[in-house]
């Protein structure tokens, strides 16, 4: 049951898609003359494989359309995986119904991306951090788990006073804040951010991200952080992982990727980040057209129409997994 | 640097909000103005009043907000003393405003030809077939591919930094003097949010447009703007070029976010940030608003509100112990 | 423990406090539905005769007009009917019942609603179309027809007005809270609780239901209005609650016979206090409604 292996997360060959039609009689359309069936399918996560070492932080940065929240979620089984394997601690959770998942549950935690939709508004925040120590059996009973949430609150950085308040009565930063906590409340060994501070002011940030940064020193647990701001992944990263159209394009320790990246798209997002020399957007081409959709994915390498070295087999021919080094990987042509 | 003509000077703007908890200041006592062609950035945090501040020169400010005191002077006229009807005039025409979510500033039931075609009608004396022109012209000069085909497509059918670049073309179809532009990229992705920066800057050289771009992403004002006020609470803390702002902030604030900003050129284990959070915009307090949060307040900050101290070239700052002399 | 200003205090400094005192519509109509419910709860001990113990009517007393018109008498301030029965004290006893039947009805009617519309938006899928679709096969008659059709066949008792009302009213509740339902049921603070593990029992009404409550309360306001409409037109055709248990409809439906014979008031007083309440709930949901209506963060 418990392996001791160095990775906390595996992920392989994982998918997953959304059908946008619903049954029959939505799909079937005239064309050509002839009565065709048209299923509209979102092709959200296409076959991705990756892992996260035990106490590491991996992060997944894309921009729309790239999967990389449906991924988290169908990690962490809100939805399930339409194929592909997810192996918790050496568990094959892939299949776990309700009742298998709930022990494995307490172990792995999200926290959310919106500080005003995360938390349940018509909730003390005190109660919003007791209730699941109750659940799991971690407290005995709400009084002592009302205790404890205080304490943890506190170490979030929520003071004593406040915590019997609503979630309305507190900023943004305070209410990402909170969701760590709950996060925490079990006492997982593997959080999922999904994009924890993307809707938060600049210096506010900065806070959150330290938070989560010292509080995984002091705990000892594994992230997969998701983001689509490369500079924010470069502070806290182990791992990086580029990803477009549901495909991880490139990945790698941190160092390597951003030193050195081999994926064009890699190069595009970081010479498309505005710096505060003031001097990136004027030096470096921004890259031409829009994202496709991932209803109609491209053929061959899904970049291809956007690629500033695409060559004739690049639109026909996805291309296989090469390693540039012992855990940096890519998928392109050009190597 | 020679002295290009001023189109808007702003006097002691005030905007307060009468709410049913109180009263806030949203924008408090502010004071810039803005040459022709020029790129000013407004940067500051949410509830720093950089978005109300663009609001107010145009005056949609609605209730419970009131534009309480100020001067708002746009090429030789104060706007405070007109009316609301010579308001519509000049809106869309010589001032024309980008908002921020392209997903909602466009009418879904109406074709992008239609809604660019609007505001010439309004403003514009031409026949249909030089409205016609003139917008295929202006949705070519935003970048859009096949612009006479796109023309009767609705926004639906449009991604999101092509709506962005629509709301552009309509912001430029009057020609206008200043466009005020309120965190126009800040709901695109990264790499369309480059594209359509480097086209905004591209278009306000060509235009000669003045442009105020509102946006809390400093690095985005380095890269495009050529002065900055930096706002913070209702007020402006400092002011001037850019690039000397950058290099050389001389409030505390200014500092703090600065150092903040998770960098990709560089390399730290955490990254400082700003203490506390912004106060309560109920309770502000007396002094200096940053004062709780500054790392170098004194007794004086707590008890009056610094005034403007000048550093020579256009760079302000209002605070009694500027850092001025530390180099970044 | 920490320290929470009491629900009082808290509710006096909230901006629905603050909205309420300053529109003088919605202190004049909360003003009528609190004298209403007085009325009928304490108005019986106040009211000159029972007029449904018929021992204390006299036929001598009937048809006498309102006290201010010719041949008024003081002690009948708004008249009295064809069996000597006092206008006033009817419209009292009257409105109990009518009352009575809105609020349980709606209570009803709300119940089964709520959790038919909170399984339906929560589960989705095949049950949710079939829910849904009944639904629109019931909106399609017109509500009345439903209801005389179950009156006639079940026969007149408060309990079968209720059920029909209920079975009636279930559908608009059902569908506003699916709605609801559905918008909350993607937010994350959901997704957070099933990341937890809680079941979706437990989620549906611990933490979905009470966040869908407020449209439920504005549309109670309106359907308790409703309600009382539908029962005094049942009551006036004959085919509402037994006439041992009077409503207002039921008066104006005995005074209708004499109408034309000048005796007006009969049928007025009670009309136009059906007018009052309805009116009153009315325009005090049209202001919760409002009020209540999510505003931007």
């Amino acid at each position: 049951m418990n392996e001791q292996s160095t990775n906390i997360i595996e992920i392989r060959n994982l998918v997953q898609n959304f059908r946008l039609t619903k049954g029959v009689l939505d799909e079937v359309k005239l064309r050509g003359g002839k009565l065709v069936r048209d299923r509209v399918v979102v092709k959200a996560v296409n076959d991705i494989s990756f892992d996260v070492k035990r106490g590491n932080v991996c992060s997944l940065v894309g921009e729309s359309g790239c999967g990389k929240s449906t991924t988290a979620r169908t990690i962490i089984k809100l939805i399930n995986p339409k194929s592909g394997t997810i192996t918790f601690e050496g568990q094959d959770i892939t299949d776990y119904k309700r009742e298998q998942m709930l022990p494995v549950r307490k172990e792995m935690q999200m926290i959310f991306q919106d500080p005003y939709a995360s938390l349940n508004p018509r909730s003390r925040v005190v109660d919003i951090i007791a209730e699941p120590m109750v659940f799991h059996k971690i407290e005995e009973n709400m009084t002592v788990a009302r205790e404890r949430s205080v304490e943890l609150l506190q170490r979030v950085g929520i003071r004593p006073e406040q915590v019997s308040r609503y979630p309305h009565q507190f900023s943004g930063g305070q209410r990402q804040r909170i969701g760590i906590a709950r996060a925490l409340s079990v006492n997982p060994k593997f959080i999922i951010a999904d994009e924890p501070v993307s809707a938060l002011d600049v210096s506010i940030q900065a806070q959150i991200l330290n938070l989560m940064m010292d509080l995984q020193e002091e705990f000892g647990f594994s992230y997969l952080f998701i983001a689509h701001n490369l500079s924010v992944v470069k502070h806290i990263s182990d791992t990086v992982g580029i990803m477009y159209l549901g495909k991880i394009v490139e990945m790698g320790g941190k160092k390597d990727v951003f030193a050195n990246p081999r994926h064009p798209y890699t190069e595009a997002l970081l010479n498309s980040i505005p710096k505060i020399s003031g001097d990136n957007l004027e030096k470096t081409k921004a890259i031409k057209g829009e994202i496709p959709s991932p209803i109609n994915l491209p053929s061959g390498c899904f970049f291809h129409e956007r690629c500033p070295y695409a060559m004739p087999i690049c639109s026909e021919v996805f291309p296989e997994k090469r390693f540039v080094s012992d855990d940096h990987f890519v998928y392109c042509h050009l190597l | 640097m020679s002295e290009r003509e001023k189109i808007l000077e702003v006097k002691n703007l005030k905007t307060y909000f009468y709410t049913h908890k109180g009263v806030v200041k949203a924008v408090d006592s502010v004071d810039f103005d803005l040459e022709r062609g020029e790129i000013l950035g407004i940067v500051g945090e949410s509830g720093g009043g950089k978005s109300v501040t663009g609001f107010s020169v145009i005056r949609l400010i609605d209730e419970p907000g009131k534009i309480v005191d100020g001067q708002i002077i746009f090429k030789g006229t104060d706007l405070m003393q007109k009316s609301e009807s010579y308001m519509t005039t000049v809106r869309g025409k010589e001032i024309s405003m980008v908002f921020q979510d392209p997903m909602t500033s466009l009418n879904p039931v109406y074709t992008i030809g239609r809604q660019l075609e609007e505001v010439l009608i309004l403003h514009e004396n031409l026949t249909r077939e030089e409205r016609r022109q003139r917008c295929v012209e202006l949705l070519n000069s935003v970048g859009i591919p096949n612009a006479e085909g796109r023309l009767n497509n609705y926004p639906h059918q449009f991604s999101g930094g092509m709506r962005q670049r629509v709301i552009i073309a309509i912001a430029l179809a009057s020609n206008p003097d200043l466009i005020i532009a309120d965190e126009p990229t800040t709901a695109l992705d990264v790499t369309i949010q480059a594209q359509i920066l480097k086209l905004m800057k591209q278009l306000s050289q060509e235009t000669n447009s003045a442009l105020i771009l509102i946006t809390h992403d400093l690095a985005v004002i380095s890269e495009l703007t050529d002065r900055v006020n930096v706002m913070y609470c209702g007020k402006i803390v400092e002011t001037g070029y850019t690039q000397e702002i950058i290099r050389r902030p001389a409030h505390p604030y200014t500092q703090g976010l600065l150092s903040s900003i998770p960098n990709i050129d560089e390399e730290k284990k955490r990254l400082s940030t700003i203490p506390g959070i912004v106060p309560n915009m109920f309770e502000l307090p007396a002094g200096c608003k940053f004062a709780e949060r500054c790392p170098y307040a004194k007794q004086i900050c707590w008890d009056k509100e610094p005034e403007v101290t000048s550093l020579g070239n256009r760079h302000e700052v209002y605070c009694f112990f500027p850092l001025v002399g530390e180099d970044k | 423990m920490p320290v929470k200003q009491s629900k009082i205090q808290q509710f006096l400094h909230s901006e629905f406090f603050h909205n309420y005192r300053k529109s003088p519509t919605a202190i004049i109509s909360s003003l009528m539905i609190l004298s209403a419910i007085l009325i009928a709860l304490f108005g019986p001990l106040i009211t000159p005769q029972d007029p449904y113990a018929l021992a204390g009517l006299e036929l001598a007393d009937a048809f006498k007009p309102p006290a201010w018109i010719e041949g008024g008498d003081a002690n009948f301030l708004l008249g009295t009917d064809q069996q000597g029965r006092d206008i006033m004290s009817a419209i009292v006893y009257g409105s109990r019942v009518s009352l009575y039947i809105g609020f349980v009805g709606v209570f009803f009617a709300a119940i089964t609603g709520i959790v038919v519309g909170l399984v339906a938006g929560y589960v989705g899928g095949r049950l949710e179309s079939i829910i849904m679709r009944i639904a629109d096969i019931q909106l399609s008659f017109p509500s009345m027809l439903i209801a005389l059709f179950l009156m006639t066949t079940f026969g007149r008792s408060v309990s079968n007005v209720l059920i029909a009302l209920t079975l009636i009213g279930w559908v608009r509740y059902a569908r506003i809270v699916r709605g609801e339902t559905l918008t909350v049921k993607n937010k994350e603070y959901i997704e957070a609780s099933r990341v937890i593990g809680f079941s979706n029992i437990r989620i549906i009404f611990k933490q979905v239901l009470p966040n869908v409550l407020t449209s439920v309360i504005v549309l109670s306001t309106i359907q308790v209005g409703s309600f009382i409409l539908i029962e005094a037109t049942l009551s006036f055709l004959g085919l509402g609650v037994p006439i041992t248990r009077p409503t207002l409809g039921m008066l104006c439906s005995d005074g209708f016979a004499v109408l034309y014979s000048g005796l007006w008031w009969v049928s007025f007083f009670p009309g136009l206090y059906i007018v009052f309440i309805v009116f009153g709930i009315n325009l005090f949901g049209d202001f919760l409604r409002d009020e209540l209506n999510p505003r931007l963060k």
